[in-house]
């Protein structure tokens, strides 16, 4: 079976140097991804052990048993039950996920925090991740919420003061693998691995195709531009700020009511502002949609729910505006964003009487917590 | 491709374009649709709006003998054909996603409705800013005259095609179509900037490989010219 590639990021330890997505889905966009607790956990052992903080007196087994169970190969499940069990016994670890949750238990235990707060504190991880213990003890994350972009930075920086060396990730099914391609860049793909054998090969391809990243101006503080001539996007993703009830893609678009409601209800949804478009991604029981807006024209896109087409229709620095057509059932929404306090605030209003407005509030994907 | 026909016109969208859409209004029957369908692959985000015509002999700009015995001889409708294309273009607009600025909307034909399109140009029509002759009829009797009269807008691009055995036609009035063409060319080339003229001369007659003909005309300068 052919491996599925949903993100790549190649990074060194300072910057970003490209990346490539499937939309909608972008390398700057956080998404969940298998494997990157297990680095997360590996990279602050070592780090705690080096810093004196942990010894092997504190492990229930040698440290390289532990690295290795943590780093078997293989799906990851969720915890098994016994899991709290085996924690509090201290004993050896038989099970990948009980080993990671297990030396992040004694990284917690010897150095007050959880390992990413660790590796926070020592300046090698930003923004906020998943807690490796929920408050109720009741359940296990350490490397959720990270991008492809910024787990490629954080592998790069790890492997730069060996603490971490990207074949040693476990690749799963669904998740994440990473491959060093000289001795300060590194390339890390997000995805659905099937074929193992071939996948180090099939990402060092796909990451010498990836397209440069344009280094971002550091003083570049608007969301949007406008040079006189041509309206700009600086290039920003958002989400957003909470989970709430979405619209169906249809409903969104106008014209539901008179379509008898198909569609499944968006269950992800975000905004990506780029130099040639503008995408609202959504992602809906029937699968992705990526509703695209055309600077100068419509741009149509076939999701599964239906054809729609969008145009912007006017842009300031403080405020977008376009026209969202559903094509099936010939209706149209203006879909508005503007500055508001605590991000970006997205409404929706349908010329359709049967479809509802719809408001939402978005957070620059690089600046969540 | 999406054909949606309404109004007695059929426009026919990309499911899915990177860019935004240009749009063409096609001069030519039903079946144009699904000609233009078979070659969306090979062509930049367009909008096709096909715009059938009633009477084919009805097109010409200008009042002429039947080409053989037993057809009817053609009479002066390109004005009101064009009109029609006017209406629909309006009535699709408000509806559809079109853009119908005149710099990212054209016309075009083929055969006799090429020289429709040719005689948007010629009246300045102020709707289209590209206009495409495919094989052309360009023979046609009082074509030139009309053509040196009637000076194009300035900003106007105009692509012109002919199969290369077209003068060899049987029909000695056809066979003046290269020499018409190649003057069309050199009349236009001297109001219009050398890079808004493109004459491309293609293998075989009339109707040889008229799919790809059409491709060739609605890929031509796209790349630099297309809405951003």
């Amino acid at each position: 079976m052919p491996n599925r590639f949903d993100q790549l990021a190649v990074a060194d330890d300072h910057l970003l140097l490209s990346s490539c997505a499937e939309l909608p889905v972008y390398p700057i966009l956080r998404r969940p991804m298998g494997c990157l607790g297990e680095a997360v956990t590996l990279a602050a052992l070592r780090m705690t052990i080096r810093d004196g903080i942990v010894s092997n007196d504190d492990l229930p087994c040698p440290a390289e048993l532990l690295v290795n169970r943590i780093s078997a190969p293989g799906e990851r499940n969720l915890l098994p039950a016994r899991w709290f069990v085996s924690l509090s016994k201290n004993s050896p670890p038989d099970d990948p996920a009980v080993a990671s949750a297990l030396a992040a238990r004694i990284i917690r235990e010897k150095s007050g925090c959880n390992p990413d707060q660790y590796l926070k504190r020592k300046g090698f991880l930003n923004g906020q991740y998943r807690p490796a213990f929920h408050p109720d003890g009741s359940m296990f994350a350490a490397g959720l919420g990270m991008t492809t972009a910024e787990a490629a930075r954080f592998i790069a920086a790890m492997m730069r003061d060996g603490l971490l060396e990207p074949d040693e990730l476990p690749v799963g099914y669904y998740g994440m693998a990473a491959v060093r391609l000289s001795d300060h860049a590194v390339a890390v793909a997000a995805g659905w691995f099937e074929g193992p054998q071939s996948l180090k090969d099939e990402i060092r391809s796909l990451a010498l195709k990836t397209e440069p990243v344009l280094q971002p101006a550091e003083t570049a503080g608007n969301i949007f531009h406008y040079n006189g001539q041509v309206p700009v996007f600086c290039g920003k993703s958002f989400l957003p700020r909470a989970r709430r009830r979405f619209p169906s893609v249809r409903e969104m678009a106008g014209g539901a009511g008179s379509l008898h409601g198909i569609g499944g209800e968006i269950t992800r949804l975000s905004f990506q502002l780029d130099n040639g478009k503008a995408i609202l991604c959504c992602i809906e029981e029937d699968g992705r949609s990526s509703l695209t807006f055309g600077y100068d024209g419509w741009i149509t896109a076939r999701c599964p729910s239906g054809m729609y087409a969008g145009k912007v229709l006017s842009m300031g620095e403080e405020h977008f505006c376009g026209l969202l057509m559903n094509l099936d059932g010939v209706s149209r929404t203006e879909i508005r964003l503007k500055t508001a306090p605590g991000g970006l605030l997205l409404e929706s209003s349908p010329e359709s009487k049967s479809d509802e407005d719809f408001s939402l509030l978005f957070a620059e994907a690089e600046g969540l917590e | 491709m999406k054909q949606i026909h309404e109004n007695g016109a059929i426009l026919c969208l990309p499911e899915k374009a990177e860019q935004p859409l240009f749009t063409v209004c096609c001069i030519g029957g039903e079946e144009l649709a699904g000609e233009l369908a078979a070659i969306e692959k090979a062509l930049p985000p367009t909008a096709l709006l096909v715009c059938p015509a009633e009477n084919w002999f009805s097109l010409s700009p200008l009042s002429a003998p039947p080409l053989r015995d037993g057809e009817p001889p053609f009479s002066p409708g390109a004005q009101d054909m064009l009109e029609k294309v006017h209406d629909w273009l309006e009535y699709f607009a408000e509806r559809y996603p079109l853009d119908i600025s005149p710099e990212h909307c054209g016309i075009a034909g083929y055969s006799l409705a090429g020289l429709t399109a040719l005689y948007a140009l010629h009246t300045s029509d102020p709707h289209f800013g590209w206009f495409y002759s495919l094989s052309g009829s360009l023979w046609l009797e009082g074509w030139n005259e009309f053509a040196v009269q009637h000076r194009p807008s300035e900003s106007a691009n105009v692509w012109l095609s002919l199969g290369k055995k077209e003068s060899k036609s049987g029909n000695m009035r056809m066979r003046r179509v290269e020499q018409a063409t190649v003057q069309q060319a050199d009349l236009l080339r001297q109001i219009l900037p050398e890079n808004h003229v493109q004459l491309t001369f293609h293998p075989g007659g009339h109707f040889h490989d008229i799919p790809g003909r059409w491709a060739a005309a609605l890929q031509w300068r796209r790349s630099a010219c297309a809405p951003r």
